[in-house]
């Protein structure tokens, strides 16, 4: 049997694993999104008991008493209910993988991804049971890294395919592999300081606030330079090369949304005397367009962790297979059991 | 030389083992980290003495040098507390007579303070100050939060019981409770103080009455700092030995602050002349604006772009700049070369080490914007002009006549507010043809 037949038997193997992966990971943006809109809207103790939701068990908490409620209960509800359905989810993932004949650090990395998604939620029923900012910052910490390490799953789980062209470089991947290493490191520490920044203790001096701010900015230049580093290393990786194209707009996104969140937040200290419309601008607390643009940069913040553990990742299995002596594979599940 | 299969096994086999001992240590270490930074040692929301407030009095100044022992600072700690409790348990002080505190209900401070949440899903919200406001006006009411540092301006501070956009006369005296609201409900145009039209009136009511509680609070602790304690060391605070004499004092002192609130009505607003907003009036207002008995271009400048005079500094500085011997005329933030070499600046350096923001020079408001940040209504401006904005927006002294040497009658103050108002569709205006320069004013 030829190397190639192995990968497609393996495949075979994989494809309800990958299926389910790449549904967790689609199913766990939007509840990134839901759990932002959480933190923007400040409704995390909206509901004050958990697991239960007002002492009702939280499936069965009446349907129309939620959608007819206040809005910071229908979010954090809400955010709860996608919480188990993505709790759900890669349980099923978990169960499908582990009847697979597939590679025991496959199995291994999906028990890790069923491990970190009840951590998760853990997590946030500490953060409601004991009233904590801390553990909401850990578990809004938590949530992209959960999100990222699925769209990884993804990554290793692909069909292998052959590109059809000539295999990339090995320095030209490795250099890949090593700036999307640190472009996703760069971006995780972002959404870090973002959190901390979003979950700011009332207490805490306002240096402390400016030197965050400012960490926060350096990073993004460091994260401006890795993608413009990675557009031009991609430059001849088919494999990646519009993953990198779509790494920079939602950068360029991210940014525009970042300005756009201070803007709504803090207004522009320096320079709203200068100019006309914004001397006269008020700004609207709690208003849908802050509301949106927040929790949109929170949101993007995520996506372009998890693109750069995808471009990362495609990256090392581009190296795997040019060691196997297997070209043109973009997966990495095609090591045999 | 290839190595025995067995040897190998074993390097492998301790590879892993150190890589689960690394690993499990990691795992205790943010273990660790998360019991550190959250439940260990959790303490429930507290007041903070006014560090800023407290270190202005040691300072020398004309009084002498006045300190506070560490007991004493204690005791009014304590004596705060007594009277006003905590961020998670607000309540009123004890006053003999309790109807001079009408303008504070309990019911809506309770609601204001305390953690974000609400009890029941039909039932209010409850946290709010912690919700909206304390992250730029603090959990002491201090305007210093954690973002205050990036604010411009400065978010408020409620403790000196100072306000700027507000319907009273003199500048001691509290706002009324629309004017609060008003500020809430509109926000402040060009600043990151936002409206709350989202919030439904009960909450805005609450909010309304906290940001007055701890007004009061402040208001309070300063009194205890310059006043009470110093005598004799904030011993007779002490809350072991009360002496009954000056706890009744300390009460009585409380409610005649808490009477200024109660007492704070809107000033009378007259009714414009006949021909107010005509062309003569705009001239008039033009006069008065350029001229010596209004000063308006002074500070906002003959052109009324706000680029007058720049040496002004808002109350809330005064307060700690005082005793460091840093006034008005004598700052000269532009002028980094010696200042940097001037051992005031070591002074106010104590200060911001205690909490104090940066000091900054208030820039006078560009009339031609047509943006008001007390209320664009004539009546408001009307106010502005009257009542003038605490100590450094001078009020207009009512005059008897038009001719009198000082002061402006209110036909006058409406010919001002008539010329402001058209100031965004004037040309820039011509020079005054007076030259006048800082040492020449009044």
């Amino acid at each position: 049997m030829s190397g190639f037949e192995l990968q497609i038997e393996d495949w075979q193997q994989r494809r309800w694993p990958h299926r389910l992966a790449v549904t967790v990971t689609c199913a766990t943006f939007p509840l990134i999104w839901v759990g932002g809109l959480v933190t923007t809207t400040d409704a995390g103790m909206a509901v004050p008991d958990w697991p239960s939701t007002f002492g009702y068990n939280l499936l069965l908490y009446p349907w129309q008493t939620w959608i007819s409620g206040p809005w910071d209960v229908f979010i954090e509800h809400g955010h709860r209910l996608l919480g188990i359905v993505v709790g759900v989810l890669t349980l099923a993932l978990s169960a499908v993988t582990l009847r697979s004949a597939v590679p025991r650090w496959l199995k291994t990395s999906v028990i890790l991804a069923l491990v970190g998604v009840i951590a998760q939620g853990g997590l946030g029923g500490m953060r409601v049971l004991l009233d904590q900012r801390t553990l909401a910052f850990l578990h809004g910490c938590l949530g992209p890294a959960f999100f990222a390490y699925c769209a990884g799953l993804c990554v290793v789980m692909a069909r292998p395919g052959s590109t059809g062209q000539a295999a990339p470089a090995a320095q030209a991947v490795r250099k890949l592999w090593r700036v999307a290493l640190a472009a996703a490191v760069v971006s995780y520490l972002q959404l870090i300081v973002g959190g901390y920044l979003r979950h700011v203790h009332y207490g805490t001096v306002p240096r402390m606030f400016q030197i965050a701010v400012l960490f926060h900015l350096l990073g993004a230049v460091a994260l401006i330079g890795y993608s413009l580093v990675l557009l031009r290393v991609a430059k001849g990786i088919t494999a990646v090369r519009w993953t990198t194209r779509g790494l920079c707009l939602l950068i360029l996104v991210q940014i525009g949304l970042g300005v756009g969140t201070w803007f709504l937040k803090y207004a522009v200290p320096l320079v709203s005397e200068d100019w006309s419309w914004l001397a006269g601008y008020t700004l609207q607390a709690g208003s849908l367009s802050q509301a949106v643009t927040v929790t949109s940069h929170v949101a993007i913040g995520s996506l372009i962790l998890a693109t750069t553990v995808l471009i990362a990742v495609r990256a090392g299995c581009l190296l795997r297979s040019a060691a196997s002596e297997v070209p043109q594979l973009a997966s990495c599940g095609e090591v045999p059991v | 030389m290839r190595r025995p299969v067995t040897e190998m096994n074993r390097d492998t086999k301790h590879r892993t083992v150190r890589c689960r001992g690394t690993l499990c240590l990691w795992l205790w270490s943010a273990a660790c980290a998360v019991l550190v930074m959250t439940g260990c040692g959790a303490e429930p929301a507290r007041f903070s003495l006014n560090l800023v407030h407290l270190h202005s009095q040691d300072a020398p100044d004309e009084k002498g040098q006045v300190t506070l022992s560490p007991a004493a600072r204690q005791n009014i700690a304590t004596v705060l507390d007594a009277l006003y409790g905590t961020p998670d348990a607000p309540r009123l002080p004890p006053l003999p007579e309790p109807e001079v505190l009408n303008f504070l209900e309990i019911s809506k401070l309770q609601r204001a303070a305390g953690p974000t949440g609400r009890d029941d899903p039909q039932g209010g919200e409850r946290g709010l100050y912690r919700k909206h406001c304390i992250h730029c006006h603090g959990a002491n009411g201090d305007g210093a939060g954690p973002t205050a540092q990036y604010l411009n301006p400065y978010p408020r501070d409620y403790r000196m019981g100072l306000f700027k956009f507000k319907s009273t006369e003199g500048t001691d005296t509290p706002p009324t409770h629309e004017d609060l609201k008003r500020v809430l409900v509109e926000g402040v145009p060009g600043t990151a103080m936002p409206s709350f039209k989202v919030l439904d009136d009960g909450e805005i009511e609450a909010l309304v009455h906290y940001v007055k509680y701890l007004a009061l609070r402040g208001q309070t602790e300063r009194l205890l700092v310059e006043e009470l304690a110093p005598e004799v060391d904030g011993r007779y605070l002490d809350p072991q030995n009360v002496v009954e004499e000056r706890k009744i004092e300390l009460l009585e002192t409380v409610a005649t602050l808490a009477g200024t609130w109660q007492a704070a009505v809107a000033s009378e607003v007259p009714p414009p002349p006949a021909n107010w907003e005509d062309a003569a009036s705009i001239a008039r207002g033009r006069e008065l604006f350029m001229g010596k008995k209004a000063l308006c271009s002074s500070c906002h400048g003959d052109s009324a772009l706000g680029d007058g005079n720049r040496d002004i500094f808002d109350d809330w500085t005064k307060d700690f700049m005082g005793p460091t011997g840093v006034n008005v005329s004598s700052y000269a933030p532009l002028r980094l070369s010696t200042w940097n070499e001037d051992p005031r600046k070591v002074l106010l350096e104590e200060f911001y080490a205690r909490g104090a923001l940066k000091v900054r020079p208030l820039k006078p408001r560009n009339l031609r914007r047509g943006v008001y940040r007390g209320g664009r209504r004539p009546v408001d401006l009307f106010r502005r002009v009257r009542n003038g904005i605490l100590n450094y927006m001078p009020y207009a002294e009512k005059a008897d006549s038009a001719d009198a040497i000082k002061g402006l009658i209110d036909d006058d103050v409406w010919h001002v507010v008539a010329y402001v108002r058209s100031l965004p569709y004037e040309k820039i205006t011509e020079p005054s043809e007076e030259i006048r320069f800082q040492r020449d004013l009044p």
